[in-house]
């Protein structure tokens, strides 16, 4: 009963997730041209743009403070991410295996990240913006790198169990899954995170590109070597 | 769209957003718009809107708010200058605004003549086309009939601008190069206005009207005076026309530099004042002139410049953008005076601008202001000091 209810979960997770990356790309594809911008150098715009994602430079200008918190966040949040590859791939790679200790690290950064962001924006900016979105989302990401956190160095749950549970998604098979508490509020705290996770994780990319790409043509816009 | 998912929400660009200064009201505040604008499809066009066959209930209050909030913005772009995902915002708010028109939701009530004026008169403003430059044009300066630089006056300039333009045609007189300009019954608008208030209907029919004038007349470089008339020339006007266009777009600030550069145009005289330039939001963020209006003072002999506190591109509104100068009078008023403010605070002598909407709408702004400062053009302060 339990591994059926957290099964259906799961599949209308996947759905809703789904549903909002299909639902984004066919809002995208109606918008439409907004203006003629010449075109600027390709490859020195991917790379720009490869340096926004990986380093939030813009952030890092408008706020530092802030700064230190989103990029740790974000840096841990895709670390541990990347870490969980170990309970969808069987046989587990190398590459992801090498990288546990580090995953353990990010793991435990991950929560005080989140930690620090809240206190800096609503303590040290005056003007602070947070919507209830923002609020939740927070929360659940809270909860799931809290528990994560906890179900490493304080309630180990059975891994090998775990894993069966996610494999079993993908096959359709039912291989039992932990019961323990602390393991399942991970579980659902991660699942709400998924079903509610910001469209900025995709849009965000393609607009920073097209944001350098405008700012590469700017110095072609109305310039030349004659003026 | 794309635009309005990438925002995080993270509210760097509150304290960037002039309008959100002076009327503390959150619902102006980029964030808060963009959310709106999220919460307005979800209800006319999310999931439950789609498949129970009819619109979902919209809050009426929320509508006028968030329109409201749309049109008070001065699309200054600041906002977009601090996002940390390069939100490009000048260009998001005037296609909400399209949204808004196509919706039936816009424009603002005094900017609903714009359309009709623009048909019967050819500008916004609903001014008769011979009253476009026989106020201020210096009939001591000579326009050619054809030539390979035209001259765009644009129709706030020549309405409402009058020095600002008359200072450009002096200064085009005295670099010494033929320049040509179309008549004023056809020197009509740029389409600006319109397509900052989401108004496109007329756009196309303007830009072609205008290019195959100008290319009638030989045109290879057309310089105007107006930032906005530059942003839309050089960004949608291609789009617009349907093909790359026959001649550059400059701002008159570039082309007279290159003049003065070029030895074309000789600085007599000294004026030894503090001069304080105002970076217009379209002129700086929007087509990245930045450094050529401060060379053209600097050149001038006795000149000390000195910069407001948040300058270049980004430089901070001064309420006159957005074609919301007249929509929302008591904001434009409230943000001119902030410019003048610090201009004073600065101890400059002069307030130097580079927009006939900054121009028009910060001398308005001083009027019954116990501050003053005096303002000028910058090619109007230039043609005092040429050859």
């Amino acid at each position: 009963m339990l591994e059926l209810t957290f099964k259906t979960a799961a599949y209308a997770v996947m759905a809703i997730f789904t549903w909002r990356v299909a639902w984004r790309i066919y809002l995208w594809g109606r918008g439409g041209v907004n203006a003629q911008t010449p075109a600027g150098s390709r490859a020195a715009t991917l790379l720009r743009t490869a340096v926004d994602i990986l380093l939030l430079p813009r952030l890092l200008e408008a706020n530092p403070l802030l700064w230190i918190g989103e990029w740790t966040f974000h840096a841990s949040f895709t670390i541990v991410t990347l870490r969980h590859l170990r309970f969808i791939l069987n046989p587990v790679p190398e590459c992801v295996i090498f990288m546990q200790p580090l995953g353990v690290l990010a793991g435990y950064i991950l929560p005080f990240s989140l930690i620090y962001i809240v206190t800096v924006r609503n303590t040290l900016m005056r003007d602070s913006y947070y919507t209830s979105s923002n609020l939740l989302l927070t929360t659940f990401a809270l909860i799931a790198s809290a528990s994560g956190l906890a179900l490493h160095a304080l309630w180990r749950t059975d891994a090998a169990l775990a894993k069966a549970f996610v494999l079993g998604l993908f096959t359709f098979e039912s291989l039992g899954m932990p019961s323990d508490a602390m393991f399942l509020a991970h579980l659902l705290a991660a699942f709400a995170f998924i079903a509610i996770i910001p469209s900025h994780i995709m849009a965000a990319p393609i607009v920073l590109y097209d944001s350098n790409l405008q700012r590469g043509a700017m110095a072609s816009l109305v310039h030349d070597d004659t003026c | 769209m794309q635009e309005i998912d990438a925002c995080t929400a993270c509210g760097e660009c509150l304290k960037h957003c002039p309008v959100q200064e002076v009327t503390g009201n959150p619902a102006i505040s980029p964030p808060e718009k963009i959310r709106m604008f999220r919460e307005f499809l979800r209800a006319t066009e999310g999931l439950k809107a789609k498949f129970l066959g009819s619109q979902s209930e919209i809050d009426q209050k929320l509508l006028e708010d968030f329109t409201r909030a749309v049109y008070e913005c001065t699309t200054c772009g600041a906002c977009g200058e601090a996002c940390p995902v390069g939100i490009f915002s000048q260009r998001l708010w005037p296609m909400l605004r399209r949204e808004m028109v196509r919706r039936g939701l816009g424009p603002m009530e005094p900017q609903r003549g714009m359309t009709k004026n623009t048909i019967d008169t050819g500008n916004v403003y609903g001014q008769p086309p011979e009253a476009r430059y026989a106020p201020w044009f210096p009939t001591e300066v000579h326009v050619s009939e054809r030539a390979k630089v035209g001259y765009y006056a644009g129709c706030t300039g020549a309405y409402e601008a009058n020095p600002m333009v008359r200072g450009d045609a002096l200064v085009l007189g005295a670099i010494g190069e033929p320049f040509t300009m179309l008549a004023p019954q056809d020197e009509v608008c740029c389409g600006f206005p319109l397509f900052i208030t989401g108004q496109h209907d007329l756009l196309e029919g303007l830009v072609k009207r205008l290019v195959e004038g100008y290319r009638a007349k030989g045109v290879q470089t057309l310089v105007c005076s107006c930032p906005c008339c530059v942003n839309i020339m050089a960004r949608d006007w291609p789009l617009l026309y349907g093909s790359p266009l026959p001649f550059k777009i400059r701002h008159i600030s570039q082309h007279v530099l290159s003049a003065i550069k070029g030895g074309k145009l000789t600085i007599k005289g000294n004026l030894d004042e503090k001069l304080i330039y105002h970076d217009p939001c379209y002129l700086s963020r929007g087509v990245g002139v930045i450094e050529e209006p401060r060379q053209i003072l600097m050149s001038i002999p006795g000149v000390e410049l000195v910069e407001f506190t948040r300058n270049r591109q980004q430089s901070r509104c001064c309420g006159s953008g957005g074609a919301a100068r007249k929509a929302f009078h008591d904001n434009a008023i409230a943000m001119g005076r902030l410019t003048i403010d610090e201009a004073i605070d600065k101890s400059a002598d002069r307030l130097m601008l580079g927009c006939p909407a900054c121009y028009a709408k910060v001398n308005e702004s001083m009027k019954d202001h116990d501050s003053k400062v005096v303002i000028t053009d910058v090619m109007e302060l230039l043609a005092r000091h040429v050859a």
